[in-house]
């Protein structure tokens, strides 16, 4: 039985993690040490891009509640990196996942976060993977 | 903001790929880049969620050699 104190710093709190596998390894651990667990769904919505309309295709949306405290912990695997790695699986089939530039994928987190019903009182940007280049709005590729 | 080495591994391959020479230190013309697309990073955060408190993690790359005797 978790002994269950007030914590009003979180209380009906929303954190989004735009985060990479560390956010996500976290987030999947600490919501088990929490007493709860996570709910994974692949959220799809549709975007204009290079005039055409097509399906966004970033998955890895991640939500843990701990209902006590109405606190929502959000993460979004945000597949940042922009060049191709022989190593992880950063573009899928040749070409960088939808929504391609930042102007878009933006936009998109808050699709994600208005169909929660939540808006985060902490957005945390991980890291581990951010090249230079993900910074450049005007050329996300 | 904190900023670790890991953004400035795509400059490195860059200049691993055209063989220029090891540099000790980042030039300031990339730290100049570095900066101002964080800017604008958080620029469009800020557009986004307005009011929301951001933060950023950047983490460099750490390889590990478990074959190696150094430890």
């Amino acid at each position: 039985m978790i002994d269950r104190k007030p914590l009003p710093w979180v209380h009906n709190k929303t954190y989004l993690f735009l985060g990479d596998s560390i956010d996500r390894n976290t987030l999947d651990q600490f919501c088990g040490f929490a007493g709860s667990s996570t709910i994974d769904s692949e959220p799809t919505f549709q975007i204009e891009e290079d005039g055409q309309i097509v399906e966004t295709d970033i998955p890895f949306l991640k939500t843990c509640t701990i209902e006590h405290y109405d606190l929502m912990l959000v993460e979004l695997h945000f597949y940042v990196q922009m060049e191709e790695d022989p190593i992880w699986p950063w573009t899928m089939n040749g070409r960088y996942r939808r929504p391609r530039k930042l102007e878009q994928r933006l936009p998109w987190v808050k699709q994600i976060m208005d169909q929660l019903g939540r808006k985060p009182d902490i957005i945390v940007t991980g890291g581990g993977n951010i090249p230079p280049s993900i910074l450049d709005v005007d050329s996300w590729l | 903001m904190v900023v670790g080495l890991w953004e400035l591994q795509s400059w490195a391959r860059q200049d691993a790929a055209e063989r220029r020479p090891f540099q000790r230190s980042t030039p300031v013309d990339r730290l100049d880049t570095w900066l101002r697309r964080a800017r604008q990073y958080v620029d469009l955060l800020e557009a986004t969620f307005p009011g929301t408190f951001h933060m950023v993690r950047l983490l460099h790359r750490v390889r590990v050699n478990f074959l190696s005797n150094n430890r």
